[in-house]
């Protein structure tokens, strides 16, 4: 799972300790290689299991639900090593991140502070996202990216939501870092904003981004990308799910500041990416060189088409399979 | 001669039992003072830094108190809740002899919401046990102060008068 010890660990090693000891029980039994996407768990209710097409709901015995509020509460608590304080940013933006890089998205009573923030208590409600790296899901998709001179374009994956973009993005930092698939190695800096991409844990990276990626996790999008461009100098810029005017004109001047953007956005076709005000500001100055679609026509990871900076569709990727970057991988 | 060793020996062991529950009394109050500092170390810890509980645990103890908060930090890194924690190793670390039950009420109310709230409760926790601590360290000032010596002396002329008697 993580680079430190290549594929031993699995998801089970890794969350099991954090869940509820019912919920924990009724997990021993899953196998810790199916194509598991997300664990879901609420109180009152049973556990979700989202796999690569179908799901699973689990009841304690007698058909009771195996999580009650005091379980989350608990849980929240083990989530944040018992110093909720230490992770008051993240609650207040409903997520925490696990080492190895599972994004749990939290639910319950947003509570309107007086000193304007806004704080999740009573959490009840909790989506644990399994990170997986993919090493070499980005091979297919690399020399789509390249221009005739064999430079990499500035490009946006785009998918909804649970369709690999963070994995293909990791991929593409990781390649580009080590120079592979036809891409020369080059400097790149990685806006890690929701600790996905890199998985971080106090600022040190826990997934491959390569020997030539500096991290900045934690930060504010568009401020990250600002001060990636202003004090790294970075080839490449990678970041997660673009969404705010802010984020596009941070991409403008870090494309205008010469380095090549990398990003990915959420959103379900070409038409409903150009409907985002933020995002089809990117397309009008022709900033966006290659825009990759995402799918699950033939599996998690699917490139269903890859688009050039006027919005034409390249030749010869007519949903092709790049690599399942979610899917089952053998051990 | 032996009496005068058995006197010797009432003496001597008279004076011990005065000194030791003097320096019980001291001990509280070093360990009180010790808490005290903890406990700051703590809130400055949680207000200013995004280490977890477990690392700044780590960092609390000293002669008295250093096992307890030892003890404290392997639990809580074992995702352990920090009052749990603090009941086990008390248990294990054997401090009950220093640590009164009342010292033992506001550990107990600090560690129960210690990590468990916003950087800005934790500090009005922290500063709530301060008070009560510092409180408990005047009051165990004061009696090591006063009733340290009397046990001293007691225990001198006890042992001098039983040594008496027996000659």
């Amino acid at each position: 799972m993580t680079k430190k010890d290549g594929n031993k660990r699995n998801w089970k090693s890794d969350l099991l300790p954090y869940l509820p000891e019912t919920a924990a029980k009724l997990l021993c039994d899953v196998d810790a290689y199916t194509p598991l996407e997300e664990i879901r768990l609420r109180a009152g209710a049973p556990v979700q299991l989202c796999f690569s097409g179908y799901e699973r709901l689990l009841y304690g015995s007698l058909g009771r639900p195996p999580v009650d509020a005091e379980d989350c509460k608990c849980m929240l608590q083990k989530l944040c090593r018992q110093s909720l304080y230490a992770w008051e940013g993240e609650l207040a933006a409903g997520f925490v991140t696990l080492e190895g890089g599972y994004r749990v998205g939290l639910c319950g009573r947003l509570d309107a502070a007086q000193n304007g923030h806004a704080t999740l208590t009573d959490v009840t409600g909790f989506n644990i996202r399994i990170a997986r790296e993919v090493p070499g899901c980005a091979a297919g998709i690399l020399p789509m990216l390249l221009d005739a001179e064999g430079h990499l374009c500035s490009t946006l994956i785009v998918s909804p939501p649970g369709c690999g973009k963070t994995t293909l993005l990791r991929d593409v930092a990781r390649c580009c870092s080590y120079g592979l698939y036809g891409v020369r190695p080059m400097r790149v800096a990685v806006v890690d904003t929701r600790y996905e991409l890199s998985g971080a844990v106090r600022g040190v990276s826990q997934l491959d981004l390569g020997p030539r990626t500096d991290v900045l996790s934690g930060a504010k999008r568009a401020l990250g990308m600002r001060m990636m461009v202003v004090n790294l100098s970075p080839e490449i810029l990678v970041t997660d799910e673009l969404a705010t005017m802010e984020d596009a004109y941070a991409v403008y001047d870090a494309i205008c500041a010469g380095a090549v953007v990398v990003a990915s956005a959420h959103a379900p076709d070409i038409n409903g990416l150009l409907k985002r005000r933020s995002l089809a500001a990117l397309y009008g100055g022709g900033l966006i060189a290659r825009t990759v679609f995402l799918g699950r026509s033939r599996g998690v990871g699917t490139v269903e088409a890859v688009f050039d900076a006027a919005l034409n569709r390249l030749d010869g990727v007519e949903a092709k399979e790049v690599g399942a970057c979610c899917a089952y991988l053998p051990h | 001669m032996l009496r005068i060793l058995a006197a010797l020996g009432a003496v001597c062991g008279c004076a011990l039992v005065g000194i030791n529950a003097s320096a019980r009394l001291k001990r509280r109050r070093d360990a009180l003072n010790e808490c005290v500092r903890a406990v700051r170390r703590l809130e400055i810890g949680v207000t200013h830094s995004n280490k977890p509980v477990h690392e700044l645990l780590r960092g609390c103890g000293e002669e008295e108190t250093g096992v307890l908060f030892q003890k404290m930090a392997e639990l809580v890194e074992k995702a352990v809740a920090p009052l749990a924690a603090y009941s086990c190793a008390v248990q294990t670390c054997n401090v009950r002899q220093i640590i009164l039950q009342q010292d033992e009420r506001v550990l107990e109310r600090f560690f129960s919401a210690l990590g468990a709230s916003e950087r800005n409760a934790q500090g009005e926790n922290a500063e709530m046990a301060i008070a009560a601590l510092t409180a408990q360290l005047a009051e165990a000032e004061t009696t090591f102060q006063s009733k340290g010596r009397v046990y001293r002396t007691m225990g001198v002329l006890l042992g001098a008068g039983v040594g008496i008697l027996m000659l």
